[in-house]
């Protein structure tokens, strides 16, 4: 036995221990993650539920009194998969303290799923049923601390480049069961924001669709964390039950701090804090540095050039005069008909010009109508240009996909997930709105690959599509081809291994990868396999074979796993074509008997070793030349037979006759010599 | 233009240079010619009687040098055995009791018949087993290609010929 035989043997031996070990755990409802967290999913923990993850126990096999648990994410959305290594390497005392993640054996929903381990908040929810168990109404101190130790990890977040976007009451948790500190809880388990409650939104993230609001700034979470701590200030949380759109009406109306606080009684001292963290106006909005000014009792430097001017005229539509830019942008998205009307007839560039004074933002409101009126853009595009123009901090609506261009990736993804029509996002990606909405942003600068979207668009090509794009701009979001099942696959070094779990009861004549699949590929592993793509779009089924052979065996070579009998068991049927690459039969026949005993070692450079083997393929090339040749002359010869027949019947006849001549001649000559011989004799 | 062929035209020679000559000449040629059967008679009398197929076959094909020299040579072969007894018998009497012989006509007549069946059957005889021959190559040839095909897949139908003639 050689030696990588043995090495083989104990590999097979290693890992089917480890699968047996994982079966018993699977047997008792538990599963080991990195053979150190024991997720118990007999427990349970229904108050810790999550962003749409649900709770469970876990075990700490190293630091068995270590308190934790963990969130199994929910496959309807997507954990936000960038931001854990940072939730990991964070410490910050008032963040439940991210300890482990990774994808495991969901048991009771038989899927795999993302879990996130936490450090176990032991004093419980500091809210309960809307009601605040923290007193703070009256302790000023207690209440900046609080408010502070959230804008610390606010302010923590923004130096990592990353945003929580889960700051509300329903999040906050006693870290201790003496109820002395907080604990801000989740934010990765689910897309950015989704779970937000509509008053814990600014106007232009209410503005958009939950799963399109996108990872936002750090103005997002001071706002959230205003509406926190008037919460705790009032004792309750308030506007439960009110939903998206009448929330924004009401805060456009209103005013935040005027709609939340309401009749309620607050604390004098807690108003103005709570004021500067709901600012409507995000320029105005208080950062963390004012919040500390303000706990010292030192005055507050406002920003007053930041401020949007009040516009000296208004501008009606449906009835209603509106002032703000803000208001107008939800008006004319509200109703689109008759914001196509105003824009049409000019009455928006006329209110810019005399209301807002601004010359500029007129013209290129004209310029607009004008692409609308030579039909180089259609009216919801118009409408849609128009508002970022007007106001470029609201989202962008399109028909009915109100996002920002941050979270159209993953409001693409729930579409994909739910078998929606994309249209609408193609059609988005195919105009300019996207790139024109970064354009006219201050702070943010746009993804290196948005000019591309309307080539990813216009190729129908394997790879490339809308598919490309959320990948391209979206770090966050797992792999959802249907080949994986119910497998999870958040990055390169996972597919292959699903794919192999989920081909063993695979239908063969599927072929092992798809338009997602690949485009997931290319975004995660780059230029490098650009040249596997363009074979994969070969019309020629061999290439196609071929290159997803060489794509799968470069990635076992890198990323593992050493063995994947199931996947290569579904290889081998779909790489025919490349046996028939050969052309000699019995070397096909060969290929063919060879694969069924290398698949079986799931190693897939053997299956590539078997089959594209350079002095084999020349062989048979030059055997082939020399076969095709052979026939061609045998054809010619046949050809020549058969067209020629007359004329060679009257060559054979004339032959005849010249031997028959000779004949009679020397017959004549002979019968010459004979009687001469004879009469000289007589 | 139609091209004369060769003996056609050393005929028509020999007529032109025959015409040349002036009456005394064509006359004493003549006379000669005359003499010289009356001399050889059981000779002429021989070949007369024995080359009258080859003289049929003369007359009637004029132009079908290859019959007329197959039958001919068959049939003068015939002549010999008898040609060389009418010089020991030099006489009248000896050639036309020759001539009367029927065997010695079987031999004669019978050899120009054999010329004749040799020139009607021996050229179709060779051109069956000639295509004969070449319905073998063909069926070796297609088995050669079926082997082809079967071994290296190859198209049979669609291979393009190098050349058509």
């Amino acid at each position: 036995m050689t030696e990588e035989e043995v090495n083989n043997g104990e590999e097979i031996e290693v890992y089917a221990e480890a699968q047996q070990k994982s079966e018993n755990f699977e047997e008792n409802n538990r599963f080991l993650l990195k053979e150190r967290f024991e997720i118990d999913f007999s427990q349970p923990i229904s108050w810790l539920d999550n962003n749409s993850a649900r709770a469970f126990a876990v075990t700490d096999r190293i630091d068995v009194n270590r308190r934790l648990f963990a969130l199994i994410c929910s496959k309807e959305t997507s954990p936000r998969l960038s931001l854990l290594p940072y939730l990991k390497s964070i410490d910050n005392s008032a963040l439940m303290k991210l300890v482990e993640f990774g994808t495991v054996n969901y048991i009771p929903e038989k899927s795999r799923n993302m879990a996130l381990i936490y450090a176990m908040p032991t004093g419980g929810k500091v809210f309960e049923n809307g009601i605040s168990t923290f007193d703070i109404k009256n302790n000023t101190e207690k209440f900046y601390r609080f408010v502070l130790s959230l804008t610390g990890i606010i302010d923590n977040f923004k130096t990592l480049g990353i945003t929580h976007r889960a700051i509300r009451p329903d999040n906050l948790y006693y870290r201790n069961s003496d109820r002395s500190e907080i604990v801000l809880g989740d934010c990765a388990a689910s897309f950015p924001a989704y779970h937000q409650p509509p008053i814990c939104e600014t106007i232009e993230s209410l503005d958009a669709n939950p799963e399109a609001r996108g990872d936002g700034g750090d103005k997002d979470d001071i706002y959230a964390t205003g509406v926190t701590a008037l919460c705790l200030a009032i004792g309750h949380e308030v506007l439960q039950g009110v939903s998206a759109p009448e929330m924004l009406r009401l805060k456009l109306r209103r005013g935040s701090y005027s709609l939340l606080s309401g009749d309620e009684k607050i604390n004098n001292t807690f108003v103005s804090l709570l004021k500067g963290l709901l600012q409507d106006d995000p320029e105005l909005r208080w950062n963390r540095s004012q919040i500390i000014s303000s706990s010292e009792g030192k005055p507050i430097g406002y920003n007053q050039q930041a401020a949007s001017p009040r516009p000296k005229r208004s501008l009606t539509i449906s009835g209603e005069k509106v002032f703000m830019p803000n208001d107008i942008v939800y008006m004319l998205q509200s109703n689109i008909d008759e914001a196509y009307e105003l824009i049409s007839a000019g009455k928006i560039t006329d209110w810019v010009k005399n209301g807002m004074e601004d010359e500029k933002l007129s013209m290129r409101i004209d310029s607009i109508v004008k692409q609308e009126r030579s039909g180089s853009i259609g009216k919801d595009t118009a409408v849609a240009k128009v508002c970022i123009l007007l106001s470029p901090r609201m989202p962008i609506k399109y028909r009915d996909i109100t996002f920002f261009p941050g979270g159209i990736a993953k409001a693409v993804f729930l579409a994909m997930k739910n078998h929606q029509p994309l249209k609408n996002f193609i059609d988005i990606f195919s105009s300019d709105l996207v790139k024109m909405w970064y354009q006219e942003q201050d702070n943010l600068r746009s993804p290196g690959s948005t000019t591309e979207f309307r080539v990813y668009i216009m190729r129908q090509e394997i790879g490339y599509g809308i598919e490309r794009i959320i990948y391209d701009i979206d770090n966050d979001l797992p792999c959802i081809s249907p080949l994986f099942g119910d497998d999870y696959v958040s990055s390169a070094p996972q597919v292959l291994k699903a794919l192999n779990k989920a081909s063993k009861d695979a239908d063969i004549t599927v072929p092992p990868y798809d338009r997602i699949l690949i485009a997931y590929l290319r975004c995660k592993m780059g230029k490098k396999i650009d040249n596997i793509i363009s074979d994969l779009n070969s019309v020629q089924e061999e290439i196609r074979a071929s290159a997803i052979l060489h794509l799968y065996t470069s990635m076992q070579n890198k990323f593992g796993p050493a063995q994947l009998p199931e996947l290569a068991k579904r290889l081998i049927n779909f790489v025919k074509p490349v046996i028939h690459v050969y052309h000699n039969r019995k070397y096909q026949r060969y290929l063919e008997k060879e694969l069924l005993k290398v698949y079986k070692s799931g190693k897939l450079y053997e299956i590539v070793e078997l089959l594209e083997n350079e002095t084999a393929l020349e062989k048979d090339r030059v055997d082939y030349a020399g076969a095709l040749n052979e026939a061609n002359i045998l054809k010619n010869e046949i050809y020549k037979i058969t067209n020629n027949t007359a004329k060679f019947e009257k060559e054979a006849y004339d032959t005849a006759v010249k031997f028959a001549s000779i004949c009679a001649v020397l017959i004549m000559a002979a019968s010459f010599a004979y009687n001469l011989i004879t009469w000289v004799l007589k | 233009m139609r091209s004369v062929p060769k003996e056609e035209a050393r005929k028509m020679q020999l007529g032109k240079s025959f015409k040349k000559l002036n009456l005394l000449q064509k006359t004493i040629l003549a006379i000669l010619f005359v003499l010289l059967m009356i001399v050889s008679f059981p000779i002429v009398l021989i070949l007369i009687a024995g080359l009258l197929p080859t003289i049929t076959v003369m007359y009637t094909d004029k132009h079908n040098y290859d019959k007329q020299i197959i039958v001919g040579c068959f049939n003068i072969a015939g002549v010999f055995f008898y040609l060389f007894g009418v010089i020991n018998k030099f006489s009248e009497k000896g050639s036309f009791n020759m001539v009367d012989d029927i065997s010695m006509l079987i031999v004669m007549l019978g050899m120009a018949a054999v010329g004749m069946f040799i020139y009607n059957e021996l050229p179709n005889l060779y051109v069956y087993f000639k295509k004969a021959n070449y319905q073998k190559r063909i069926e070796k040839i297609n088995k050669r290609l079926n082997k082809l095909a079967e071994d290296w897949g190859i198209d049979i139908n669609n291979i393009s010929l190098e050349s058509k003639d």
